[in-house]
């Protein structure tokens, strides 16, 4: 089960602007193991697509990758060419976008896109490729396949082109399936169908998910390890269960707590003061350090490492140096 | 039990008509809203929860009037609100209904400073003297959590939040009763939607607000409102206080909702039962009860007579035939599983 699949170290990307170069992401790394799903949680503008644009390559200009190593099955995908990544897209990485409106191209029945990838990836004959279109469709829950091939993704809803999307990225088995807030253009109960369906597919297929979203909810239904980004960083690593039941950084504290729960009653929410700051105006010392209410005057001034504590518990805080536990 | 109702809507039915695909072929229209009625109190915040597509923006669009219903009427302290004599009227009406957008980016002309847009209501309604203008304004923005020196900026300078607040300064401007809520937070980080909603929370306190708060998100709705309508394809399938409806939801659909959201507890059981198919479109809405199309329980009755919203408990209200069969034979209703005691 846990055999390392992917690993990415000190990952920077930047985005080069008139008012000169922006980190969107700024030394993550994670790894992820076979059969694994990763929940890369955020607010907007945290970096967590960026991080998963970035595992693929597939940053637009102006961003560049500038550092760091993307360690898939031991090799380093930044030193690959284009004509060697396409080979890796679909085939071994895939990705599910957020926008199933906007991510289908209108002009192609479904069925065509889902062959496009088959056939990229080597298969020769196009009735296979079909058959395998069918197969995919009615595992992501068509009831008529055969016919849903030829439908244009106008005429489907939106849950049902997230499940074209979904199969799209199966359809060659990738190793690891990347999934962009799959589910933040849909309504609750499709979102639902669609989470079982990934969890289902995830069961049959054995691919290792990373799974993009700002949805805390949906992370502790999915997710087994969660990794909390802000301001282009990783600040938090933990399996799902220890990270909802002692969060250690004050902004994930934060942000579990301002979620209004229907569980749970409040009367007022607790709320993190303040806004994410943009690249331009990151702090010296800890990038929370203005909206921290535990912050002291080192955290003006350092950066906090990144440290491991006990039971893979991961932190960048001030709050818990030197790795264990010494709580303030 | 209480008094008036603040605003009544009667059997609101809103039709959009759709293109004709040739000029021989029967005209079609999209039943956004399909006999909604429900009534709003002085002082509560009312929850119109619904997917999309089932008609709860519409209903919010024709109580402010920037849309007229095809059938049915709105009662503003029992006067109908699309029947005024003159503009006067008209005008008197508008200044105490206000409406907060979904959308902090597109509901803010970007050619107008901050101050300019809380002021425009005020210009609108006849406030002449500028340094009066002024005066409120710089009262509302601070109301709001905005710095005085915000008055002479442009909205693009300001983050998603800041951008709301600006919508809610603009919407108190004229001290309305009510306020009609479209989705204020969804548009808007966690982190940044906790202080929205504590501030509408201040603010409702501070001037005995009226609020009806149209939102998908079950959760925030929890947080903010008193009383909450379901909505499912144009029409309310069940209406109940916050406490009732979450402990015990009556209508299928409603369980299905609230079984649907991810809880944010890893050990919390959740989306166990998910709902199969899609909503049918609103052009061509099924028979019957509109949701026997994805009810594990729908029987034959379901497919040919719609449901009436009928009390199943005190204040609480549910279109479904089968509580209605259950209490003919003296059944109860509180058979779900409890999930806010968790």
């Amino acid at each position: 089960m846990s055999e390392k699949l992917l690993e990415v170290r000190n990952l920077r990307t930047v985005f080069h602007t008139e008012e000169g170069e922006m980190p969107a992401v700024d030394g993550v790394s994670f790894r992820l193991d076979s059969g694994e799903v990763l929940a890369i949680v955020g607010e907007s503008g945290c970096g967590k697509s960026v991080t998963s644009l970035s595992i693929l390559k597939l940053i637009p200009s102006p961003g560049e990758i500038v550092a760091g190593e993307i360690l898939y099955k031991g090799e380093d995908l930044l030193k690959k060419n284009t004509k060697e990544m396409n080979q890796i897209r679909g085939e071994e990485i895939s990705m599910i976008f957020q926008e199933p409106m906007t991510s289908l191209n209108p002009v192609f029945p479904i069925g065509h896109q889902i062959m496009e990838s088959l056939i990229y990836h080597g298969e020769k004959d196009k009735a296979k490729a079909k058959a395998r279109a069918i197969e995919m469709l009615r595992l992501v829950g068509f009831s008529t396949p055969e016919k849903a091939i030829s439908y244009f993704p106008s005429q489907l809803s939106g849950g049902m082109r997230q499940r074209v999307m979904i199969a799209m990225a199966l359809t060659c088995e990738p190793q690891i399936l990347i999934a962009d807030e799959p589910t933040t253009a849909l309504d609750v109960t499709i979102q639902a169908q669609i989470l079982r369906l990934l969890k289902e597919l995830k069961e049959k297929t054995g691919a290792a998910i990373i799974m993009i979203t700002h949805d805390l909810g949906i992370v502790a239904q999915i997710a087994h390890n969660v990794m909390v980004m802000y301001a282009g960083e990783a600040v938090e690593y933990a399996p799902v269960r220890e990270l909802y039941k002692n969060p250690l950084h004050p902004y994930t504290k934060g942000l579990l707590q301002s979620i209004p729960k229907i569980n749970e009653d409040h009367d007022t929410l607790y709320n993190i003061p303040g806004m994410v700051p943009g690249p331009k105006d990151y702090p010296k010392g800890c990038r929370f350090c203005p909206r921290c209410e535990y912050a002291g005057e080192r955290c003006e001034r350092e950066k906090p490492p990144y440290v491991k504590r006990a039971d893979g518990h991961r932190v960048r805080c001030w709050l818990y140096e030197g790795g264990e536990a010494n709580d303030a | 039990m209480r008094d008036q109702a603040l605003l009544k809507v009667e059997n609101l039915k809103v039709y959009y008509p759709v293109k004709k695909k040739s000029i021989t072929s029967v005209r079609q229209y999209v039943r956004a809203a399909d006999g909604v009625s429900f009534e709003v109190y002085e002082g509560e915040v009312f929850g119109l929860v619904g997917e999309s597509g089932c008609g709860k923006s519409t209903t919010g669009k024709a109580i402010v009037r920037l849309i007229k219903p095809t059938e049915g009427n709105i009662l503003f302290e029992g006067k109908d609100i699309f029947h005024k004599s003159d503009k006067k009227a008209y005008r008197d009406f508008n200044k105490q209904i206000q409406l907060i957008f979904q959308d902090p980016y597109s509901s803010l002309d970007p050619q107008f400073t901050v101050g300019r847009i809380i002021a425009e209501p005020l210009v609108v309604n006849g406030m002449t003297d500028a340094g009066q203008r002024k005066e409120r304004v710089l009262e509302l923005m601070k109301e709001v959590g905005l710095r005085p020196d915000h008055y002479d900026k442009y909205p693009h300078e300001f983050s998603g939040g800041q951008r709301q607040r600006i919508g809610v300064a603009r919407s108190l401007a004229l001290n309305p009763r009510l306020l009609v809520c479209d989705e204020p937070v969804s548009a808007l980080d966690v982190s940044i939607q906790a202080q929205i909603l504590n501030l509408m929370k201040e603010l409702q306190l501070a001037h005995q607000l009226t609020y009806i708060f149209i939102s998908h998100n079950l959760s925030v709705v929890k947080h903010i409102c008193d009383r909450i309508a379901v909505m499912y394809l144009g029409h309310i399938v069940e209406i109940a206080g916050k406490e009732e409806l979450f402990s015990h939801p009556s209508h299928p659909y409603t369980k299905a909702l609230l079984e649907a959201i991810p809880i944010p507890d890893p050990d919390a059981a959740c989306m166990q039962e998910t709902l199969e198919g899609d909503v049918p479109s609103p052009i061509n809405p099924p028979e019957g009860c509109c949701f026997h199309t994805r009810c594990r329980y729908a029987c034959d009755e379901c497919k040919k007579k719609v449901p009436e919203l009928h009390e199943v408990a005190p204040g609480h209200f549910s279109a479904c035939h089968l509580h209605q069969n259950q209490n003919k034979n003296g059944g109860n209703h509180g058979n779900q599983t409890n999930r806010s005691g968790k």
